[in-house]
């Protein structure tokens, strides 16, 4: 019993410690959204400040100069990889980004 | 009668079993080498090159050398280096320097990735990079090294043994501890091993069969004034035809220009500082005013440590021009690229980072001359990132220093004191915390220390 509340103990700090910084700056993915003709993309560099609130807010001024732009939503490059631990904080934090529709990236 | 017939049929069947098609027969010496010509001796006697490549003799071209001509066409398929495509490969076909037959070779060119983005291209007078040279069967010949276009250095076969011993170093050591390939993502000498004099290394890559090919390489510092820096020691000259992005350059025969590698990290998003820079010029310089503000995300926002929820924090730098009624302001930062570990000595690159949220914030305001001095250097940025020495911290400083602004050091320390001492460099914690300082002893400094802020949206590249 001691063992295995050992084991459980150290599994819950390394998942803490990888959803925390500074370990998010090497291991979190850079996350990626374009339109389908890629007249928009971003990447996010959240460790130094181009998170999921900037996307959003040039998604809006894209959409707002661009009114004849066909392509009108905004789509993930990126999977949901739920067996990489070290994103679990982004799917309980930051869910919205994981709802958009999936485009391979090209 | 019937004997003189039979006689003269016998010795007109035995000439022409005799007779050998001239396809054949190799071009010699004087023969100057054409496409046609080239084409028709390679159908005939590599047969297995055409079947195996798809040839675009559309595409061919002549090249005069110093050795005779060569015919050359270019290949799909490129080498691959620190787990990226760079270069281009090609079939050469030239007469051979000792027997003045034809012979044909595979050549693999790949320029060094910064002096090709730096560039925009290649050009024989300053050429950096490799030239690798195959023969028929795709066995590695040779390399030469050039820098500046100029030879630095040549690469041969390695042994059986030699192999063996490089594919088990790499085998057995950690992600951390196998050997770097070349990646031109820093120091133009990651290309070519750093050392004091001509010296002799191992080396490796991915060739466009897809094959690793592991040489002996020998570079050297001091520039070797080899008087033909495109022939390798066999006497294969290998000179390349020039190419320029954008269409510029080469013969109306230009092979098509391979697309420029995204280097290890680089993604869509970075953007051409200078194309942003020059935006300002479309503002009438006169009676103009200038601003630049200073924004930092600090790690710990309120106090100096330099990790925080904000993880290392970051620092950016907003430009902006007013004339006549109108402002163009540019929101910049300086990034590393790649991922993981190697993001602490990388290619840096410039980003847009209008939008961003900031806590801490300081307004300045120069000259055209100041103006003009900050957007220079912002159009040339550092090619290296690296965590220590040269950040986004290091990057906003530098820029608004060379235009005399006060923006104070934001040197701090890193790390904690005991032996060996602690380390120093700029953060952005140091950057907030000395703009904090400079605002208790100043009341009045055009400094904003409260969380919520976004950076003003950038106007973006101008064509």
């Amino acid at each position: 019993m001691k063992k295995y509340s050992f084991v459980v103990l150290i599994s819950v700090m390394i998942i803490i410690l990888t959803n925390t910084p500074p370990a998010q700056y090497f291991l979190l993915e850079k996350y990626h959204y374009q339109n389908a003709d890629n007249s928009f993309s971003y990447s996010e560099f959240k460790s130094k400040g181009l998170d999921f609130e900037v996307c959003e807010i040039r998604w809006k001024r894209f959409l707002d100069t661009n009114p004849k732009n066909k392509n009108q939503t905004l789509y993930r490059t990126f999977t949901i990889r739920p067996w990489q631990f070290w994103e679990w904080w982004q799917y309980l934090a930051h869910p919205k980004r994981f709802t958009l529709p999936y485009l391979p990236d090209r | 009668m019937k004997n003189y017939f039979k006689i003269a049929l016998a010795i007109i069947i035995t000439v022409s079993a005799c007779k050998k098609d001239h396809i054949d027969r190799p071009l010699r010496g004087e023969q100057q080498l054409t496409i046609a010509q080239t084409r028709l001796w390679l159908e005939a006697n590599e047969k297995s090159i055409v079947k195996k490549y798809k040839l675009q003799w559309e595409k061919a071209a002549r090249l005069s050398q110093s050795s005779g001509d060569r015919i050359v066409m270019p290949l799909s398929g490129q080498p691959t280096i620190g787990g990226h495509p760079q270069g281009f490969r090609e079939l050469s076909i030239t007469k051979s320097p000792k027997t003045g037959l034809l012979q044909a070779n595979f050549v693999e060119f790949i320029p060094d990735a910064l002096y090709f983005q730096r560039k925009g291209g290649w050009a024989k007078a300053d050429f950096t990079g490799w030239a690798l040279i195959y023969d028929r069967h795709y066995q590695f010949l040779s390399g030469i090294l050039l820098s500046s276009g100029r030879k630095v250095g040549e690469m041969l076969p390695a042994s059986n043994s030699q192999r063996q011993q490089f594919i088990s170093k790499i085998n057995n050591s950690t992600a951390a501890q196998q050997p770097v390939a070349p990646t031109g993502t820093g120091n133009i000498q990651h290309l070519f091993a750093p050392v004091e004099e001509c010296t002799w290394t191992q080396s490796s890559y991915i060739d466009s069969e897809g094959v690793l090919v592991i040489h002996n390489q020998r570079s050297c510092t001091q520039v070797s004034p080899y008087d033909d820096p495109w022939t390798d020691y066999t006497g294969i000259e290998v000179q390349p035809r020039e190419y320029q992005t954008g269409g510029g350059g080469g013969s109306p025969t230009a092979p098509e220009p391979p697309a420029p590698s995204n280097l290890p990290g680089e993604d869509s998003e970075k953007v051409n500082p200078k194309k942003m820079m020059d935006c300002f010029a479309q503002l009438n310089s006169r009676n103009a005013a200038y601003q630049v503000k200073i924004m930092v995300v600090e790690p710990f926002p309120g106090t100096s440590f330099n990790l925080g929820p904000n993880s290392f924090g970051h620092v950016a730098m907003s430009l902006s021009k007013t004339a006549g009624g109108q402002t163009i302001t540019q929101t910049i930062g300086y990034y590393p690229t790649g991922t993981g570990l190697s993001q602490l000595h990388s290619k840096g690159i410039v980003r847009d980072n209008g939008d961003i949220s900031y806590n801490v914030g300081a307004s300045y305001f120069t000259d055209e001359k100041g103006f003009q001095k900050i957007l220079d250097y912002v159009s040339n940025p550092p090619l290296t990132y690296d965590f220590m020495e040269f950040n986004c911290s290091s990057f906003v400083y530098e820029a608004s220093r060379s235009a005399g602004l006060p923006v104070p050091d934001p040197m701090t320390q890193v790390g904690f004191a005991g032996p060996g001492g602690a380390g120093y460099a700029r953060t952005p914690a140091g950057m907030g915390s000395a703009l904090r300082t400079v605002k208790a002893q100043n009341p009045k400094a055009d400094i904003t220390t409260n969380p919520g802020y976004r950076a003003p949206a950038s106007k973006g590249e101008c064509p």
